[in-house]
């Protein structure tokens, strides 16, 4: 069979099709209370109106843009430290093996500690909130983009190296024209994968109780009873992850374009 | 290359000594084989030659300099071509033009000449991945010859190819060395290819390496290929091979 290349693939959607249907026949059928299962229209309608303010449905009409807004701002702040020093010290790692020597047991001891296990003391640290917050998505983005930068940088293969340094490459050179992309791959997936990480820890922080944020509201709708809100955030929380990883993934593409073919 | 020693660390604590005193010339626009043993050491020779190893002892002098590290005035073709995955093969050829900050107009005029040069014309915008190894070498050398080298170091460069595609090449690398008469030393492993090739023949031993003979090819240039056949061809194979096997 053929598959679309580059379009969307029809087969995908049967799966989610399906069990959307299940869900509406589940929760219209009177078998299931609604306080464990809103119908998915009824989700819908909350969702509209978390983001227009018009029908008034929930405590939260209107607020999604604010609440959006802050729980991406912390992802961002987070990611880009995360991305700096795993970009930067996964290079050093890679390519020099006295700070691998120096920084790799550090660094493993460290990712021993479960990101959760940082909760209480970041919160002795930094209080409630934001900063606790921002913290924990950097500390937990970190490893995978060090971890995949450094081995990238480790793996360029000797027969590379060698051209370019015979072709005329010096030091700086031969790590932008050589070095980096043969690396790029490796480093795109520990983006992608501390990007996600980074949304997983966004709820974690916010649940120790940041005033706005999608985890924030999230925690709030269930001591308010409101369970359509639960549902609305956790899908906006998967939109903002799919969009922001699509986002990442274009700007990788076009710092370093993906060859044809 | 005069009296060069050179020994890496071997797996089982002890010193593998390669190469043993070897010394070597090479005149300018002179072609040279290095034939030998699997494993005896050419590689190393190639590299320390090329500038990527020092040797324990001995050194290397070009123009008059000593070798310490890689240029491109000894350009070297690997056996496995090396090319950039990432670059087409315009972008490959272009590397060191690029590197040394030629004008794009320039690098633009010399990149097609030396991609036509090696016979790849139209395939300027495909990735290494999309060519056969034989497309690949070409590039190589094209990359090589772009940068107009005092000296081409060749790896086995054939040594991969299939049986037509390494005549081919062979008959390619003959064109040109007619037309360019570069400074080139080879290695393989294959005695009638360096017969062809080369106007002088360096023969090595097994570990550790030594130069056995160093040989004067009688054939005069041009070579057309059929001169494998011949009767004087033959005699020079079997004393080639009959040193390579005492």
């Amino acid at each position: 069979m053929k598959r679309l290349r580059g379009k969307i693939d029809p087969v995908g959607f049967g799966l989610p099709a399906l069990l959307l249907a299940v869900w509406y026949l589940t929760a219209k059928g009177g078998g299931i209370p609604p306080y464990l299962l809103p119908a998915p229209d009824k989700i819908v309608r909350v969702m509209v109106d978390f983001a227009d303010g018009v029908s008034k449905l929930t405590p939260y009409s209107g607020r999604m843009l604010e609440n959006l807004l802050a729980s991406l701002l912390r992802v961002a702040i987070g990611f880009a430290i995360a991305s700096t020093l795993g970009l930067l010290l996964g290079f050093l790692t890679g390519r020099f093996s006295i700070v691998k020597r120096i920084l790799d047991p550090a660094v493993h001891a460290l990712r021993t500690v479960p990101g959760i296990g940082w909760l209480p003391i970041a919160i002795v640290w930094f209080g409630v909130g934001e900063r606790t917050t921002v913290f924990l998505i950097a500390l937990a983005a970190f490893f995978p983009i060090y971890i995949n930068t450094a081995h990238g940088a480790a793996e360029v293969p000797e027969l590379l190296l060698r051209a370019g340094r015979m072709l005329g490459a010096g030091p700086i050179s031969l790590f932008s024209t050589v070095i980096l992309p043969a690396a790029f791959p490796s480093v795109v997936v520990g983006l992608r994968l501390g990007l996600g990480v980074s949304w997983a820890y966004l709820v974690l922080g916010e649940l120790t109780g940041v005033s706005s944020g999608l985890g924030a509201v999230m925690m709030d709708s269930r001591m308010m009873g409101q369970v359509e809100m639960i549902i609305v955030s956790m899908i906006c929380i998967a939109v903002l992850g799919i969009l922001s990883d699509r986002l990442l993934l274009k700007v990788c593409r076009i710092i370093l374009p993906e060859k044809g073919s | 290359m005069e009296n060069v020693f050179k020994s890496y660390a071997s797996p089982d604590d002890g010193r593998l000594k390669v190469l043993a005193d070897i010394s070597m010339r090479i005149g300018a626009g002179e072609i040279v084989a290095l034939i030998g043993p699997s494993g005896c050491g050419k590689s190393t020779i190639l590299n320390i030659a090329a500038g990527f190893e020092r040797p324990d002892d001995g050194g290397v002098t070009f123009k008059g300099a000593p070798v310490t590290s890689p240029s491109s005035e000894r350009g070297v073709v690997f056996q496995s071509a090396g090319l950039f995955p990432w670059l087409t093969v315009k972008q490959n050829v272009a590397y060191g033009l690029k590197l040394k900050k030629t004008k794009p107009d320039q690098i633009e005029e010399k990149s097609e000449k030396s991609i036509s040069l090696v016979g790849l014309k139209g395939f300027e915008s495909y990735y290494p991945d999309q060519l056969s190894g034989g497309m690949q070498l070409r590039v190589s050398l094209a990359r090589v010859l772009i940068m107009e080298p005092d000296m081409l170091l060749m790896d086995e460069p054939f040594a991969a190819l299939d049986a037509q595609t390494r005549i081919s090449m062979q008959q390619q690398l003959l064109a040109i060395s007619f037309e360019l008469k570069p400074t080139v030393l080879f290695i393989t492993h294959d005695v009638e290819e360096a017969l062809l090739l080369a106007d002088k023949i360096y023969v090595m031993s097994k570990l550790p390496g030594r130069i056995i003979s160093e040989i004067k090819v009688p054939f005069k240039r041009p070579r057309p290929i059929n001169i494998i056949g011949s009767v004087e061809f033959s005699r020079a194979k079997r004393e080639v091979l009959s040193l390579l096997f005492n």
